[in-house]
């Protein structure tokens, strides 16, 4: 029995050390798990090491105080449970101040314990813990846990309890910031880019402008990834349907020329994108997300936003893109054989120009095409096709029969 | 897009490359990952430059971490490696390489390393600058014809690992003999390649 006694002792001393190293350090600003602190401090079968506020936990002993802090903290949530209410006011902070703790420490060690996250919740309800200190909280555990569900979750609860309570958010910029560092620890974390987007529907439009800057920059760095282009759809479209749907709730005469300017504004924006996107297809070539991007651009343009557009005003607007000048580009790429990965290029181009066909094929209404040619068009590169990518071939003669047959 | 190091290397066929200089820029990752990541770096480059043939350019996907070392050995037997990730230029890669050679030269001349026999650090400010420019391609090299062939005199001869290997060898056995590799470093390679792909069945 002794020796079980003295396993548990230890355990409790590394959760103090742990406890302590809070309390003397409050400004840890990252952790992460190591497999030796050799490397840091020359100490080999150390628990912690703390190098500029950044708190790495030992692998090694990692079980034990997870083990310890977890039993420890339902302890003291039936404590809390059963008991709180009957506690003199001291003893309800002392439980409390305990409760954080073992909280925190489980959840730095592992982020998906939605019992923990929940009862942090409870506490925020009770006022103890402040909603800013529990988003500073979360910073620091998405350094090691960027991709917890339950984490973000907990995080968008947080802000919309904050908002609740007071009709206000919180500082945008701190989300901005920490969505940006996780998607760079952890490329293509969605739930970062999800969120990113939930803060921004809540910001003014000159905010997501900014933002578009931003990403614009983020997309030339990292080309490969859709997360970027997705959430330049997300704010492009938003833009678009806000500027248009408002029009639509007060018609009337006063606000016209500002509605105007607002359109010309809404259809620069979406121009500049189509200009971006072709220079970055021509620069980077061979990456099948760029072509995706173009893809969604010219769908939601030629499908949704064009219609609505020449409905609203005529005369003034010259139209994005059409089919001529899709397939002009197309071609434009598949003359340029000097083009390095130019066999991927050429066959996202195809590809492209394919669906684009299709979805103009569907709107028989446009009379302005000549049909034969376009099935004339989308033959020959399905034959191309058939050539270059022979494994695919029931694909194509699909494909063919589908648009052909129509 | 991303520059991860840039090393110089003294290279003599048959033996171990001897290193230099090497520069990291390793903002992308997390502070104890960092120490890892160096390790993996300099084993990477040390491994693909002792395999590059001189006036050869290398680029070489190294599948497992993702990551692309483009290499290049000079008639003196100076080798400089660019590490980047997949999606960076090749081209640029190798621009990058030409002009941290040139730089080399400017204060270290060839006398000064020829002798060496074990790694060293010889310090090359310029190479600090050039590897915060050139995490953008476009800056970096505002001739637009970023990927264009028209140079045909530079052919980059574009390797796997296997193909690099001599004998049969694979990077993986390599990996488990190296030195330049710590025990948590070798634990890291291997969990990079699954780390990377957030969709296993593609």
């Amino acid at each position: 029995m002794a020796s079980v006694e003295s396993k548990v002792q230890e355990s409790k001393k590394l959760y103090d050390e742990l406890n302590l190293i809070f309390i003397n350090n409050p400004e840890i600003n990252e952790i992460g798990f190591v497999m030796s602190s050799k490397d840091y401090d020359g100490l080999e079968n150390k628990p912690f090491v703390l190098v500029e506020n950044k708190l790495g936990i030992s692998f090694q002993w990692m079980i034990k105080l997870y083990s310890y802090a977890l039993t420890y903290f339902t302890e003291l949530k039936s404590a809390f449970e059963k008991k709180m209410n009957d506690l003199p006011e001291r003893h309800q902070q002392l439980l409390v101040n305990e409760l954080l703790q073992a909280t925190r420490n489980v959840l730095l060690i592992n982020a998906e314990n939605l019992t923990a996250l929940n009862l942090r919740k409870e506490l925020i309800n009770l006022k103890y813990i402040k909603h800013k200190d529990e988003i500073s909280l979360l910073n620091l555990i998405f350094t090691k846990h960027p991709k917890s569900g339950e984490g973000w979750a907990h995080r968008k609860w947080v802000i919309t309890d904050y908002f609740k309570k007071t009709g206000d958010y919180l500082d945008y910029e701190i989300e901005l910031a920490v969505c940006k560092r996780v998607a760079e620890i952890y490329p293509k974390n969605y739930y970062s880019w999800t969120h990113r987007w939930w803060i921004l529907q809540h910001l003014s439009v000159d905010i997501i402008l900014k933002d578009l800057e931003t990403m614009e920059d983020w997309v030339k760095r990292n080309i490969s990834d859709y997360c970027g282009y997705h959430h330049r759809y997300l704010i492009l479209t938003h833009l678009f349907n806000k500027c248009y749907n408002s029009n639509d709730d007060n018609n009337n005469n006063e606000s016209k020329s500002e509605e105007n300017s607002n359109e010309m504004k809404i259809h620069k924006l979406w121009e500049d994108e189509f200009n971006f996107i072709h220079k970055i297809i021509n620069l980077y070539p061979g990456h099948e997300s760029s072509w995706s991007y173009k893809r969604v651009l010219t769908l939601f343009w030629l499908q949704i936003a064009q219609p609505i557009v020449f409905q609203r005003n005529i005369s003034t607007t010259v139209p994005i893109t059409s089919l001529q000048q899709e397939s002009q580009f197309v071609d434009s790429i598949l003359e340029d054989i000097d083009s390095s990965y130019y066999e991927q290029q050429k066959s996202f181009a195809q590809r492209y120009l394919l669906s684009i066909y299709e979805l103009k094929f569907k709107d028989s209404a446009d009379f302005s095409i000549d049909i034969d040619q376009v099935k004339n068009n989308y033959s020959i590169i399905i034959n191309d096709l058939k050539i270059s990518f022979p494994n695919q071939l029931k694909v194509w003669e699909y494909k063919l029969n589908q648009f052909v047959g129509q | 897009m991303k520059v991860y190091s840039i090393g110089l290397f003294k290279v003599v066929p048959g033996n171990k490359p001897v290193l230099l200089n090497i520069v990291y820029e390793l903002s992308s990752f997390g502070f104890f990952q960092r120490g890892s990541v160096k390790e993996v770096s300099l084993f990477v480059s040390r491994e693909t430059v002792g395999r590059t043939n001189v006036g050869e350019r290398v680029s070489m996907e190294h599948t497992q971490t993702q990551k692309v070392c483009h290499t290049t050995v000079d008639s003196k037997g100076l080798g400089c490696s660019v590490l980047t990730d997949s999606e960076y230029p090749g081209r640029v890669a190798h621009t990058l390489i030409r002009i941290c050679l040139e730089e080399f030269y400017k204060v270290h001349p060839e006398s000064e390393w020829r002798g060496l026999q074990s790694d060293v650090e010889l310090q090359t400010p310029a190479l600090d600058q050039l590897l915060l420019k050139y995490q953008n391609p476009e800056t970096a090299d505002p001739m637009m014809n970023l990927q264009k062939n028209l140079d045909e005199t530079i052919t980059i001869v574009k390797k796997t690992v296997e193909q690099l290997g001599q004998r049969g060898e694979k990077l993986d056995d390599l990996a488990a003999k190296s030195d330049d590799l710590s025990f948590q470093s070798k634990a890291f390679m291997n969990n990079a390649e699954r780390m990377n792909k957030c969709c296993g069945y593609v």
